[in-house]
């Protein structure tokens, strides 16, 4: 019982010591273990539904809706459609305001919004060029 | 305060409201198929639990179909959920906002031939906003399960095939509840499924195979491949449950294996009914980004008042990534549901979320539901 005790607390211990900083800011990761399951649900930006033209549901149409390129295409001068997200610029995405409902009145996801350490990893990808390799 | 009307059909509550495992032990009676035509549970009721869902339930009014007014045959069971929700939401920071939209609006049918039974629940959908572009049927209508079951006696083992709600964990009619929120339970995220169960005198045992949906369109979530695995066995007299369960869900993206174990428990003496849940999930990640341990915890504890009303609270955590501070979100709810006439239930959900463990900044969220089953 002791020891079960003592592992609990060990565990405990060593649970949610990483930060932002220690998780992969590839765009997989931002998309499978951030995006997919906060956005692409059955009532909001899933192939279902759609939501504003949005479908989040695979890797490659949520990165072509969300940058306007094609993944594994060259970039294209001028601002992607929709300005959701500028590669480099954090600061001037539309991504990124809604995330984290700045300047706007449509936090997303709107039911629970994400976590500042889930943002925070979006944000690096943007800030690293927001490539999808 | 600014008004959201959402005027929808919506998806948002169509794989709702059709199982209430608070029912199971502490009606007294032991397995879902008591009362369900599924085996399995959920959808559809028997003839037996239409009668409780009026005698034990509500207490007053007919609860057959058409409140008894017509008989289907034998071989046909018909059936109907509507279900609209009122209230309000305040995310932490910003100005509250009121909510009114019809959750539900499904129509179920079990047409039978001997062992044979095919199930189909459909329901109205739409959208709040601009509708995608498809094929117009599926912008409007959805069909979260429709299966053939093949069964040879009400308690004997079964097959089924087809989309369903494979048996796993604590199916809560509430589709926002984190084990189902979490774990591939969520709206309109059954997939195609080969499965089937047996059960015996304190136990039942039920397992499916699952592909990936094969019509993206008709269905949200992550496009899985997998099984499932689920063990219960009954205690104390049938006023105990433990189970075991365990997942496996890989799509081109990534790979979830989990363990879990339920336990209900029903207090007989201060009638409440506790359900729990604690499931630990692996997931790794197909291009780098390593792996994640996840957990997602549910106890929930009602009050039976029976017949007539049901009142209770939950407590729910789901870690998203065990390693990763300020990444877990946290609930806490209070659930009054009151059964005043057979076929009818009000249900007042109030519930503060906490994400990243900020829990002194909740968001909150109250939704008064009206819900008529036919």
């Amino acid at each position: 019982m002791h020891r079960a005790v003592l592992a609990a607390a060990g565990l405990a211990a060593l649970a949610a010591c990483d930060g932002a900083e220690d998780r992969s800011s590839d765009w997989d990761y931002v998309h499978t273990a951030i995006l997919r399951p906060s956005c692409a649900t059955a009532a909001c930006h899933s192939g279902l539904s759609s939501v504003a033209g949005l479908d989040l549901s695979s890797p490659d149409a949520a990165y072509a809706f969300l940058t306007g390129r094609v993944c594994g295409a060259p970039p294209q001068a001028g601002d992607p459609p929709g300005n959701f997200v500028r590669p480099g610029q954090p600061e001037s995405s539309q991504l990124m305001w809604m995330l984290r409902g700045e300047g706007t009145a449509l936090v997303m996801p709107p039911d629970t919004p994400l976590p500042d350490v889930e943002i925070e990893i979006v944000e690096r990808w943007i800030l690293e060029g927001a490539t999808c390799d | 305060m600014r008004l959201t009307v959402v005027l929808v059909w919506l998806v948002a509550g169509a794989g709702s409201a059709s199982a209430y495992p608070q029912f199971q032990l502490s009606t007294d009676h032991e397995r879902c198929g008591d009362c369900h035509l599924s085996a399995a549970g959920g959808g559809l009721l028997n003839d037996y639990g239409r009668g409780e869902s009026a005698d034990t339930i509500s207490g007053r009014g007919d609860g057959a179909f058409l409140h008894g007014a017509w008989e289907p045959p034998g071989w046909l069971a018909l059936g109907a959920d509507l279900r609209g929700a009122l209230g309000g939401k305040q995310l932490d920071g910003h100005e509250p906002d009121t909510l009114a939209f019809p959750m539900q609006a499904d129509v179920h049918a079990r047409v039978a031939a001997g062992p044979v039974a095919l199930s189909i629940t459909a329901g109205l959908r739409g959208s709040a906003r601009e509708r995608s572009p498809g094929p117009a049927i599926a912008a409007w209508v959805a069909s979260r399960e429709h299966y053939v079951t093949y069964q040879r006696h009400d308690d004997g083992p079964y097959v089924r095939a087809g989309r369903f709600y494979p048996v796993f964990g604590i199916r809560t009619q509430d589709h926002t509840a984190y084990p189902r929120r979490h774990l591939g339970y969520y709206l309109l995220e059954e997939p195609y499924a080969l499965g089937g169960g047996l059960s015996g005198t304190g136990w039942e045992a039920h397992g499916s195979a699952f592909v990936a949906n094969p019509v993206p369109f008709t269905g949200a979530g992550p496009r899985a491949s997998g099984a499932t695995v689920y063990m219960e066995r009954r205690l104390a007299a049938g006023t105990r449950a433990l189970a075991g369960q365990a997942r496996v869900a890989v799509t081109a993206e990534d790979r979830r294996y989990t363990v879990g174990a339920v336990g209900k428990q029903w207090l007989k003496g201060s009638r409440l009914m506790v359900l729990s849940e604690l499931d630990l999930q692996v997931q790794t990640f197909t291009s780098g980004g390593g792996t994640r341990p996840q957990l997602v915890g549910y106890v929930g504890v009602t009050r039976m008042m029976l017949p007539g009303w049901m009142i209770g609270g939950a407590i729910q955590r789901w870690a998203p990534d065990l390693m990763l501070q300020g990444s877990t979100r946290n609930a806490l709810e209070i659930n009054a549901q009151a059964f005043p006439w057979a076929h009818v239930e009000v249900h007042l959900l109030l519930r503060a979320e906490a994400t990243g463990g900020d829990t002194f900044a909740p968001n909150l969220l109250s939704l008064l539901q009206l819900h008529y089953y036919l």
